[in-house]
C-alpha cells in the first residue's frame, strides 16, 4: 500500500499545475477580480481612513449639533447624522471596525474548529462521534440566534458580540474539516506515513489539516462576509458596538428612527456594509467556481 | 421504495430528539451558567437587591446546578418558560401569538425565494457561461450580500414613502380590520380571510405581506439560485442526461423534470439551512415593518433587557428549527429514495 | 459518414478528435468499429447523434441517413431523429440511467414523446412489449423498480428496451458491454444478434474488444488516433489484414497459441491529439513508414472488394498467423 516515490513526486507536480491554472482562472474572471478590488478597497479604507477622512473628529463622536441632520452635499458628501457627525468619516472609520470584526470571528473560529473536526475525524469512533454529537448540537441552531442569546446574556457591546459570534460559528468548520479528514485519513499516503511510524499529531498536522484547507479556505472567504452581516444584525439589535461607535450597523440602528424623513442616515452604512460583503462574496463565490471539480469544463466525452 | 424510508424516518426522528435534548442544555447553559448573576437577568432592568434575593429564592438559583437543571427542565416540559417582564404575560402565551404572524412572513418569503430562485437557477444553468448566467448569478450575489434590515428600509421608502404603492408596515389596515374585522381560525391572515370568505381581508393582508416577504425573500433568493445552479451544472454533465437527449426527450423536459428532481434533492438539506437564515433575518425584518411576529416580540424584549422572554422565544424557536430540519430530511428521502440507503 | 472532422476546445488547446473518419453502415448489418481507448470511437458515435459537449466542433463533413444529410438539420428536425430513426446505447448502464425516477417512468415518457397519439393504456402496452424485445422477465414489476435496484445486465437491457422505443432502423452501441461481467456480455450479444435477425436493426457496435466483434460483427472499422485505419468484412479483416496498424493490432491479441513464446506488442506510444504527428497519425510508430506517410494523411481507398484501407506503403507480405 506504500507508494512509489515516483508517484509522490508527480503529485506534487500536478499540485503545481493545478495552482497555475487556478491563478490564470481567478484572473481571468471578472466577478473574481471585482471582488478582490472591493476587498483591498476596504483595506485600505481602513488603514488610511483616518486620515482620509474629512471630520475624523466628529467620526470618533465629537458631536456638531448645530449642522445636525443634513442632506447630503458638498461639505457632508452622506449628509450629517443626529449629532451632527459628518457620516462619510464615521463610515470610513467604520470600515476597521468591520473588518476587524469579521476577521477576529472567523479567524477563531477556524482556529477552534479546524483543529477540533480533524482530530474528530481522525479518530473516528468514540472521540470523533462524541466531537461530533456535540457539534452537532450547536449547529441545530438556526444561527443568529445564538449568538443573540449569548450576546444578550454577556450584555451588549462589540467584544460580547464578537466572543457570541465565535461561539455561533465554530461548529461550521468543524464539520467541513471532519468531512475532510474523513475523506483523507485512509488515502495511501497517509498510511505509509502510519506504517513508517510517523506519531499521530504530525500526521494530522501535516497531511490531514493541508486536506482540509481548500474547502475551508472558500468558507472563510464568505463567511468574512457573513460575519459582517452577522455582526451588523446584532449591533441593530443594540447588543453589539455601543454608541460613540462608529460601527456601521449601529449606525443603520440609530438611522431607523430617523431614516423616514432623512434618507440618508441608514442608506449609507448599509450602502457599505452590501459592497464590502459583495466584494467577499464575489470572490469566494469565484474561488468555489474555479476549484470545484465536478464544474470543471475541462470534462471530455 | 416505502420499505427503507419508514426505519429512515424512525432514525432521523430519533435523531432528532436527542439533538432537542443538546438545545436544551446549551441553552440551560447559556442561562444559567455564563451569567454572573443569573437571577439579576431574570429580574429585569437596574434590580434592587432584595429582588435579586426574592428571584433567587423563588426561581432556586441558589441551588446545585443539577437541581437547576431539572427544574429548568420540568418547567420546559409543562410550557412555563416564565413571565414576561415587559408584557406581563406569560412568555408562551406571547410566544404563541407572535409565532403564526412569523411563520406566514417567513412561509411567504421562502415560496417567493424558491420559485424565483429555482427558474432563475435553472436557466442560469442552462446557458452557463452566457448572459443569462451573469445576469442570475450577479442577482444571486446581490441578494445574499444584502443586509436584511437594510434591504428592509430601502423597500419601505422607495415603495411606501416615495411611491406610495405598498403600505409602510403592520399586518392589516385599521379601516379594514375595523369595517371587515377577521375571525383568527388559525393565525394566519391569508388562510382565516379566504376560510370566512372575507375577501377585503385578504387583498388587504396579501397588500401588507408585500414588501417585507421581499425584502426577506433576497438572502433566500440568491442561496437557492447559487444551490440550483452548482446542482444544475453537475447534475447536466451525468450520463443519464445525455441518455436523455439520445432518447430524444425534448429540451424542456430534461431540464425541468429529469434534471432538476436530481439537482432539487441535494438542494433540500440546504434549503433548510437557508430556512434558519430566513428566520433569523425575520428578526430584523419584522422590527422594521412593525410586523406584530415572534421577531418583534425578540427584538422588543432584547431592548427591554426582558430576559425571560428573550430565553423562551430562543427556545422555541431552536425547538422548531430542529423539527423543520427533521421534515426537510424526510422529505428528501421521498424525492430521492438513495438517501435511505 | 464522410469525411467527418470533429475538434474540442479546451484549456489546454485544440484536440483534433476526428480527422477526416469515413463509415457507412448497410441496412441489417452490425458495424464494428474498434479501436483502442482514446482513438475517437465515442466521439464518432455521439456526433451522429449530435450528442458532443459543447465545447466540441463539427468542423467539416456530411453523415447521411437513407440520402438525407443530418449533419445540418436544425434542433427541432433533430429531434425527429434522436431516438426515432437513431438511437443509442451507453458504456455504463448504471449512470446511463436517471436514478429518481422508476423505469417505467422513463420508458413510458419516451414512448410518450414517440408515439404522440397513443393513450396510456395503450402506452403501457407498449412498454411491456419493449421490456418483452429484450427479454426481461416480469415486466410489470420491473416498471416499478429503480434503477439502483436491478443488476448490471438488466439495465443494459432496459437501456436497449428504451432505446428501441421509438423503433430505430439504426443503433450505436458504444461498448455496451465493457462494464459488465463476461456471461452477461455473452447473453446481451446473442440478444443484439437476435434483434437485428427479428428486427432489421443495423447496428453501430463501437468497441476495443475485437473478440466481440470477431463473434458478432459483419464488418468492421479500425479506428487510430481519429481517423478509420481499415475497413472490411469481418473474415477479410482477420484473414488478410493490410493496414500496418491493424495487423499489429491483431498479432497483440494474447490467445492460448502464443504459450511459451513472445508476446508481440506496437511499439511507442498512441498520441496525443493535442498536437497529432503530420500526415499519417501512424508513421511514428509503423515499421513501413515511407517519406509521403509525415506528409499527408492518406486517403481511405478501395483496395479490393469492399475492403478499404488508409495507407501509403501497404506491407506486402502476405499475412499468416503462427
Amino acid at each position: 500500500m506504500t507508494e512509489p516515490i515516483s508517484d509522490i513526486v508527480v503529485q506534487e507536480q500536478q499540485r503545481f499545475r493545478e495552482w497555475r491554472v487556478f491563478l490564470k482562472l481567478m484572473l481571468k474572471n471578472p466577478l473574481s477580480l471585482t471582488g478582490t478590488a472591493i476587498i483591498i478597497f476596504f483595506i485600505a479604507l481602513a488603514i488610511v481612513g483616518p486620515f482620509v477622512a474629512p471630520y475624523p473628529r466628529q467620526a470618533e463622536g465629537v458631536p456638531d449639533i448645530a449642522n445636525q441632520l443634513r442632506p447630503p452635499d458638498w461639505e457632508h458628501w452622506f449628509g450629517t447624522d443626529e449629532l451632527g457627525r459628518d457620516l462619510l468619516s464615521r463610515i470610513i472609520f467604520g470600515a476597521r471596525i468591520s473588518l476587524t470584526t469579521s476577521a477576529a470571528v472567523v479567524s477563531v473560529a477556524i482556529i477552534l474548529g479546524m483543529p477540533l473536526g480533524a482530530i474528530a475525524g481522525y479518530y473516528g469512533e468514540r472521540l470523533g462521534a462524541v466531537i461530533m454529537r456535540i457539534t452537532d448540537m450547536f449547529l441545530a441552531f438556526p444561527p443568529l440566534l445564538l449568538a443573540l442569546a449569548v450576546a444578550a446574556t454577556l450584555g451588549g457591546s462589540l467584544v460580547n458580540a464578537i466572543l457570541a459570534l465565535i461561539i455561533t460559528w465554530w461548529p461550521w468548520y468543524t464539520r467541513l474539516a471532519y468531512g475532510q479528514a474523513l475523506a483523507t485519513k485512509n488515502l495511501p499516503y497517509v498510511d505509509s506515513a502510519r506504517a513508517i511510524g510517523v506519531g499521530d499529531a504530525r500526521i494530522i498536522a501535516r497531511h490531514i489539516l493541508p486536506a482540509t484547507l481548500a474547502p475551508i479556505l472558500i468558507q472563510a472567504t464568505l463567511d468574512l462576509g457573513s460575519a459582517i452581516i452577522a455582526a451588523a444584525g446584532l449591533s441593530f439589535l443594540g447588543l453589539g458596538a455601543q454608541p460613540p461607535t462608529p460601527d456601521w450597523g449601529l449606525m443603520v440602528n440609530t438611522g431607523k428612527t430617523f431614516f423616514l424623513q432623512h434618507w440618508w442616515y441608514a442608506t449609507f452604512p448599509g450602502l457599505a456594509i452590501l459592497v464590502l460583503v459583495l466584494g467577499f462574496n464575489l470572490l469566494g463565490d469565484a474561488i468555489r467556481e474555479a476549484v470545484d471539480p465536478k464544474l470543471s469544463r475541462r470534462r471530455l466525452i | 421504495m416505502a420499505r427503507g424510508i419508514g426505519q429512515y424516518i424512525v432514525r432521523r426522528a430519533a435523531h432528532a430528539l436527542v439533538v432537542v435534548l443538546g438545545v436544551v442544555i446549551i441553552t440551560f447553559i447559556v442561562s444559567h451558567v455564563i451569567p454572573g448573576n443569573p437571577a439579576a437577568l431574570w429580574v429585569g432592568a437596574h434590580p434592587t437587591a432584595e429582588q435579586i434575593h426574592r428571584a433567587t429564592e423563588e426561581l432556586g438559583f441558589n441551588q446545585p446546578i443539577q437541581v437547576q437543571f431539572y427544574i429548568y427542565i420540568t418547567n420546559l416540559l409543562r410550557g412555563d418558560l416564565g413571565v414576561s417582564i415587559r408584557t406581563h404575560d406569560t412568555v408562551l402565551s406571547d410566544v404563541a401569538a407572535g409565532l403564526t404572524a412569523t411563520l406566514e412572513l417567513i412561509i411567504s418569503a421562502f415560496i417567493i425565494a424558491v420559485a424565483a430562485g429555482v427558474l432563475v437557477g435553472v436557466l442560469s444553468a442552462s446557458h452557463r457561461d452566457r448572459v443569462p448566467d451573469h445576469t442570475g448569478r450577479l442577482a444571486a450575489i446581490f441578494g445574499v450580500s444584502m443586509p436584511p434590515f437594510w434591504l428592509a428600509m430601502i423597500l419601505q421608502i422607495v415603495f411606501s414613502q416615495t411611491l406610495r404603492v405598498f403600505p409602510l408596515g403592520s399586518r392589516m389596515s385599521t379601516d379594514i380590520s375595523i369595517m371587515y374585522p377577521l375571525k383568527t381560525i388559525t393565525g394566519f391572515n391569508l388562510i382565516d380571510s379566504v376560510l370566512t370568505l372575507n375577501f377585503a381581508a385578504f387583498g388587504d393582508s396579501l397588500w401588507h405581506l408585500a414588501l417585507p416577504s421581499l425584502a426577506l425573500a433576497a438572502y433566500p433568493f440568491g442561496l437557492t439560485v447559487r444551490m440550483i445552479r452548482t446542482m444544475m451544472i453537475e447534475v447536466l454533465q451525468e450520463n443519464y442526461i445525455r441518455s436523455g437527449f439520445a432518447w430524444g426527450l425534448p429540451h424542456q423536459l430534461i431540464l425541468f423534470r429529469y434534471a432538476l428532481k436530481n439537482a432539487i434533492s441535494s438542494t433540500v438539506i440546504a434549503l433548510g439551512m437557508s430556512f434558519a437564515y430566513t428566520l433569523t433575518g425575520a428578526f430584523l425584518d419584522e422590527l422594521i415593518f412593525v410586523w406584530p411576529g415572534l421577531g418583534t416580540y425578540t427584538a422588543l424584549a432584547i431592548l427591554a433587557l426582558d430576559y425571560p422572554a428573550m430565553m423562551g422565544s430562543v427556545i422555541i424557536v431552536a425547538i422548531f428549527y430542529v423539527i423543520i430540519n427533521l421534515l426537510v430530511d424526510i422529505f428528501q428521502a421521498f424525492l430521492d429514495p438513495r438517501v435511505t440507503l | 459518414m464522410e469525411d467527418l472532422v470533429v475538434n474540442f476546445h479546451t484549456l489546454d488547446g485544440v484536440v483534433y478528435a476526428l480527422d477526416r473518419v469515413s463509415l457507412d453502415v448497410q441496412k441489417g448489418e452490425i458495424l464494428g468499429l474498434v479501436g483502442e481507448t482514446g482513438c475517437g470511437k465515442t466521439a464518432t458515435g455521439l456526433a451522429i447523434l449530435k450528442l458532443l459537449p459543447d465545447n466540441s466542433e463539427i468542423a467539416k463533413g456530411r453523415i447521411m441517413l437513407e440520402d438525407d444529410d443530418i449533419l445540418h438539420k436544425s434542433e427541432d428536425e433533430e429531434m425527429n431523429i434522436r431516438g426515432r430513426k437513431i438511437a443509442m446505447i451507453f458504456q455504463d448502464p448504471a449512470s446511463s440511467l436517471n436514478p429518481v425516477f422508476s423505469i417505467g417512468r422513463q420508458l413510458l415518457d419516451v414512448l410518450k414523446i414517440h408515439n404522440q397519439h397513443m393513450d396510456e393504456e395503450s402506452l403501457r402496452k407498449l412498454a411491456y412489449e419493449k421490456l418483452g424485445m429484450v427479454e426481461l422477465p416480469d415486466a410489470e414489476s420491473v416498471m416499478d423498480l429503480y434503477p439502483h435496484e436491478l443488476s448490471g445486465g438488466m439495465q443494459q437491457r432496459v437501456m436497449m428496451a428504451i432505446a428501441l422505443a421509438g423503433s430505430p432502423i439504426l443503433l450505436i452501441a458504444d461498448e455496451p458491454t465493457t462494464a459488465l461481467d463476461v456471461t452477461i456480455q455473452a447473453q446481451l450479444l446473442v440478444l443484439l444478434k437476435k434483434l437485428k435477425d427479428t428486427l432489421g436493426l443495423s447496428v453501430l457496435l463501437i468497441t476495443h474488444n475485437l473478440g466481440l466483434v470477431r463473434e458478432l460483427c459483419d464488418r468492421i472499422a479500425i479506428m487510430y488516433a481519429g481517423s478509420v485505419a481499415e475497413s472490411a468484412d469481418t473474415d477479410r479483416i482477420f484473414r488478410n489484414p493490410l493496414h500496418p496498424y491493424t495487423r499489429g493490432l491483431i498479432s497483440s491479441v494474447v490467445t492460448g497459441r502464443l504459450r511459451g513464446k513472445v508476446l508481440h506488442y506496437i511499439p511507442g506510444t498512441v498520441p496525443s491529439l493535442l498536437h497529432p504527428p503530420t500526415g499519417c497519425r501512424f508513421h511514428p510508430r509503423c515499421a513501413y513508414a515511407i517519406e509521403v506517410c509525415k506528409q499527408a494523411h492518406p486517403d481511405l481507398l478501395e483496395i479490393e472488394a469492399g475492403h478499404f484501407v488508409a495507407c501509403y506503403n501497404i506491407p506486402k507480405e502476405p499475412w499468416w498467423r503462427t
